[in-house]
């Protein structure tokens, strides 16, 4: 590159290609906030809503509630991964066959169960990003959470 | 008293108070403490989207190209054109600012082992794993490449040292005799593998798996004292400054890093210079490209053991496990295993890219060359250090300066009266977390390729090779910052 006029062109039409390919990239991307994964669990039905906190969303969804069991301080069919988006009603129910506390990190939730008594979850889920749901004796994880934008 | 005697009575001095710590900390070692199973914060960054992941590689990408057509033809980063402040250096640099300082790092040092010590075992609600793993460990490179070396003023290690040279001083009636002439062909390495150590401390005995074999305060506050007293004999064998320069791990990570910035202390004056030339010459001793290597090589495993890594480790792990050995003892073989490979990728990546450049150039050796585009890395390490840590930072800052500050040592305290504030995770949220991370791989490979350019201009000039080299240079940073990216959008994936 010798002249500067040609340097400022290459340099601005670097920046012209990073712009629009910012848009036309993100926004070819079909879901609502930049390409988060689906949700797994089916939005079922829709509760009325205190009042819509953020205005593009739809009325948060309230996906089935999620049954695990655990049996020995373990999760019988291996840690659940479970997926919501922002703003989902999540609960959890963690049946036990012995006396437990569980954890939701990040949210800082316990909750404890008893041999007929399930551990019940019922929140929302205001924070994204993942979090792990742990038996607070053992350690073992119960399920990993993962909440989308 | 004779001056011999005089060395030997300092040195006898340091190395009986190095002796010390290494029996507190290996006392301390053998009550063991049974570690909580939370890591330090519950939450985990979601994984980059793929969409922005194959945006940024194509910022990367353009941005590259742009660089490569409209680079500038004469160096500007070689020297550092420094002007001198002198009323911010005679303030900042007065002795009662220098004592200041100094007493804060050692306060907080004490701290870090007290509560280390006494404190609750719970590692979230302790000050020392917070403040050594978190404000220190990710803050002061950010702090240290924004600014200048803030480390030297306020090292513990350090200001000891000088304090005690002076009070040496004093009591004696004459300045304390020259040290042992550090041996220059180590270079930087005793630093390197100090850090090393602390890497293992950190990534690979602190493993918080699903093992919840996390790392205990008590186990930061012996590591501290370890640390010290291998730190005050090194000083007092070689000289405080010297040592400080070349075998202090902390010092020089940060010291690698502040090269970036455009403030720099010497001879007793602050200086002004041009933003990041303070590293031309940084490369020089030993063991530097190890250093910016070993910085790259840790972050990516940590980045890596959540994602890309994710099913080797377990995979390893369990045979291991089956094997026979402990879990716990396992999982940590299993880390270690892979933070070497880890490493060795990264190194191999780099020299694959410094031969490469051999091909078409051939004036300088492969290690020569290697030492001449070392600095060009740094601002890439520092680009990992904030895309992986930068969520974990702004929540444990909160942690760090409500309750951690008031109730150091979880007990109930509140001495500042922010005990009952926590952390918001609400405050950042996961696209200012995902813009965050790619712009800083993406700033970090600007600032990367500028040094590249500059460095390949004042050694080919303008000449058609410097080009040909620079392109194998830029495949390289490329290669880095695209693998930045990798590692962001496949964690726990």
């Amino acid at each position: 590159m010798q002249s500067n006029a040609a340097r400022g062109l290459v340099a601005l039409a670097g920046i012209a290609v990073i712009v629009i390919a910012f848009f036309v990239i993100s926004g070819s991307d079909d879901s609502d906030d930049g390409g988060s994964e689906p949700a797994t669990t089916a939005a079922t039905t829709k509760t009325a809503e205190k009042g819509g906190e953020e205005p593009q969303k739809e009325q948060p969804a309230k996906p089935a509630a999620e049954t695990i069991e655990v049996a020995g301080g373990q999760p019988a069919d291996g840690a659940a991964e479970l997926t919501y988006s922002k703003g989902d009603q999540v609960e959890i129910v963690i049946e036990s066959d012995a006396d437990a506390e569980f954890h939701l990190h990040g949210y800082d939730i316990e909750e404890e169960a008893a041999p007929g008594r399930p551990a019940k979850f019922d929140f929302s889920a205001d924070i994204e990003g993942k979090f792990e749901l742990e038996d607070h004796h053992s350690g073992a994880l119960i399920a990993e959470l993962t909440v989308n934008p | 008293m004779s001056a011999r005697r005089q060395i030997a009575g300092a040195r006898l001095a340091a190395l009986v108070t190095a002796a010390v710590l290494a029996t507190a900390a290996g006392a301390g070692a053998l009550w063991p403490q049974t570690a909580s199973a939370h890591a330090l914060i519950g939450k985990q960054d979601l994984p980059l989207p793929e969409w922005l992941f194959i945006y940024g590689t194509l910022v990367i990408l353009v941005v590259s190209f742009v660089g490569l057509l409209v680079g500038w033809h004469h160096p500007r980063f070689q020297e550092p054109y420094e002007r001198p402040l002198e009323r911010l250096s005679r303030v900042l640099l007065s002795r009662p600012a220098q004592i200041l300082a100094g007493a804060v790092g050692v306060g907080l040092l004490v701290l870090v082992v007290y509560s280390g010590l006494d404190g609750t075992t719970a590692p979230d609600r302790n000050f020392s794993l917070t403040f050594v793993f978190v404000t220190f460990w990710i803050g002061l490179p950010f702090f240290s490449a924004l600014i200048g070396d803030v480390f030297r003023a306020f090292s513990p290690w350090r200001a000891i040292g000088r304090s005690v040279s002076a009070v040496f001083a004093k009591v004696a009636g004459q300045r304390a005799p020259a040290p042992l002439t550090y041996p220059e062909r180590f270079g930087r390495w005793p630093a390197v593998i100090a850090l090393l150590a602390f890497l293992f401390l950190y990534l690979i005995w602190g493993q918080s798996g699903f093992s919840a074999s996390g790392l205990t305060p008590r186990e930061v506050a012996i590591a501290t004292l370890a640390y010290s007293a291998y730190t005050f004999t090194g000083m007092a064998l070689f000289g405080v400054e010297k040592w400080n320069e070349r075998g202090e791990a902390f010092a020089v990570y940060f010291g690698m890093f502040s090269t970036l910035a455009p403030l720099a202390a010497h001879d007793g004056r602050i200086v002004r210079r041009r933003w990041l030339s303070g590293g031309a010459d940084w490369a020089l001793p030993a063991g530097s490209l190890a250093l910016v290597l070993v910085a790259i090589g840790g972050t990516t495993f940590d980045g890596a053991q959540e994602g890309i890594l994710k099913e080797p480790i377990n995979s390893l792990f369990q045979a291991f496990n089956d094997a026979g050995i402990a879990p716990v003892t396992s999982l940590r073989l299993t880390s270690l295993i892979f933070l070497i490979a880890c490493m060795l990728v990264v190194a191999a990546i780099f020299w694959a890219g410094i031969y490469g450049m051999r091909i078409v150039e051939r004036k300088l050796s492969a290690r020569e060359l290697g030492k001449a585009f070392a600095h060009a890395f740094i601002p890439i390490a520092l680009a990992y250090i904030v895309a992986h840590y930068f969520s974990y930072f702004v929540y444990l800052e909160q942690a760090q300066f409500t309750f951690l500050l008031s109730d150091p040592l979880g007990t109930g305290a509140d001495i500042f009266g922010t005990a009952g504030s926590g952390i918001d995770y609400g405050v950042i949220d996961a696209n200012t977390i995902w813009y965050v991370q790619v712009a800083a791989l993406v700033v970090g490979h600007v600032l990367a390729l500028v040094l590249g350019h500059d460095r390949a201009l004042k050694i080919w000039g303008n000449t058609r090779d410097a080009s040909w080299s620079q392109v194998w240079m830029l495949v390289m940073m490329m290669f880095f910052s695209v693998l930045g990216l990798v590692l962001l959008s496949q964690a726990n994936a």
